[in-house]
């Protein structure tokens, strides 16, 4: 700017008073001269005109956040405080509740997010519902105080205990049928209505042994079978038994 | 903050550590600011809480504020850092960060878009990016004075203490910054038209 004396002032004050200008702390008559001197001096004009483009522009700009990182690395490089402890006061700081939790129970619970493991989880919760579905326990209805607990538990222990009797006595019943088929198969004396008539001699010695007969289950039979009519039409079979 | 100094200086570490979380923010936006690289701002940082924690017994609390202090020592270790980089500064810093006929299509739609702009974050993000490099494009004695009183708010006492320059002096460099901050994004503006 030259030296020009525009309305009292000179362009050299004018450079001076600018800033206070922008910041608005001209007051009275140095305001009204400044003004004046803007109107009417055109480079000072331009000039004001720059700088005020110029703070609209800066305004703009804001405030950058340092990288977190920072202080840490501040604090060692100087103070030499170590670098978990520092570590640990700026993350404690700068974190949520949430992430310092996380940071507490993710490494424990880490394994139970693989997969083989939720499969185990898997296998084992369907085992368990099926044993207590076989057991005729039903959540919904379980009364969890420690009384009702074990009073289910011994109930339950009842039930198991009584369908495995009755399963071995279903198998011992089992056995005493087939046992009572063989001993009905081995001994032909017992069916009375169906004998004829004993015309040999070798009818009546089966006759008078039944006891043997009832003895020769393991021995091998060859049964000569001989049918024939009766008075009464009836079909009569006779077993004659050959013992080798 | 002169009881922090003086704890610190005492040698409690605790002090030393609120000390550096109370100005970090403050010394590492000089640093981007005049530096224009946050890498380097970073480095710049730590060097300059380095040269404090170690010239800390000579602070003296008289000559003036402690926040003054360190701004002198900030930009003190700016201008060092300024001079050793002179010859790896490339002298266009706008042309390097991209394409120059987008920087100014977004400079003109934000000239010419007077009402609100459904891209107006995207805008303003880019306003301050271009202000940025324009700050990059200033003299360091207009930049420093332009950071120190538009962005960091201080007054022209302080930085005429910081800058160890008379106060008229701060002022009129403050103005020729901002001027030609000013003239550098409206030329920006009519290359674009």
């Amino acid at each position: 700017m030259n030296g020009e004396n525009k309305n009292g002032m000179q362009c050299s004050e004018f450079d001076l008073l600018l800033a206070d200008a922008i910041d608005r702390q001209l007051t009275g008559e140095q305001l009204s001269r400044f003004e004046q001197h803007q109107q009417s001096c055109q480079p000072c004009s331009a000039m004001f005109a720059d700088v005020k483009a110029g703070v609209n522009w800066l305004e703009q700009v804001e405030e950058v956040e340092p990288p977190r990182h920072l202080v840490h690395n501040i604090l060692v490089a100087t103070s030499g405080v170590t670098e978990r402890v520092a570590a640990k006061v700026e993350r404690h700081e700068r974190q949520s509740l949430g992430d310092r939790l996380r940071e507490i129970f993710v490494p424990v619970f880490a394994p139970m997010f693989t997969r083989r493991f939720a499969m185990t989880a898997a296998g084992a919760f369907f085992s368990v519902t099926l044993a207590l579905n076989a057991g005729g326990i039903k959540l919904s209805k379980l009364d969890f105080s420690p009384r009702n607990l074990s009073r289910t538990y011994y109930a339950t222990e009842e039930r198991a205990m009584k369908y495995y009797e009755q399963i071995g006595l279903v198998y011992e019943i089992e056995s005493r049928v087939q046992e009572l088929r063989r001993a009905a198969g081995a001994a032909p004396d017992k069916d009375d209505n169906k004998k004829p008539p004993k015309k040999n001699e070798s009818d009546k010695s089966q006759e008078n042994e039944p006891e043997r007969h009832e003895q020769n289950y393991s021995q091998t039979v060859n049964e000569l079978i001989e049918a024939h009519l009766d008075d009464s039409g009836i079909g009569i079979i006779a077993r004659q038994r050959r013992i080798s | 903050m002169h009881g922090m100094v003086r704890r610190c200086v005492a040698g409690d570490a605790a002090a030393w550590e609120d000390i550096v979380r109370g100005m970090n923010r403050r010394i590492y936006n000089i640093c981007y600011r005049f530096s224009g690289s946050a890498t380097d701002a970073e480095d710049l940082t730590q060097e300059v809480f380095i040269k404090i924690y170690r010239t800390l017994p000579s602070f003296n609390q008289e000559k003036a504020s402690f926040t003054t202090w360190v701004t002198t020592v900030t930009r003190n270790l700016l201008v060092d850092h300024f001079r050793k980089t002179k010859n790896d500064r490339a002298t266009d810093s706008i042309d390097d960060r991209g394409s120059e006929d987008d920087e100014r299509q977004a400079l003109s739609q934000q000239l010419e878009d007077q009402g609100p702009s459904p891209e107006t974050h995207m805008e303003r993000r880019e306003t301050r990016e271009l202000v940025h490099a324009a700050l990059q494009k200033l003299s360091p004695e207009l930049r420093e004075a332009v950071i120190l009183r538009d962005l960091q708010d201080m007054d022209y006492r302080e930085i005429a203490l910081a800058l160890k320059v008379p106060e008229g002096t701060v002022k009129s460099r403050i103005n020729r910054g901002r001027a030609e901050l000013a003239r550098l994004l409206q030329r920006t503006y009519k290359q674009a038209t």
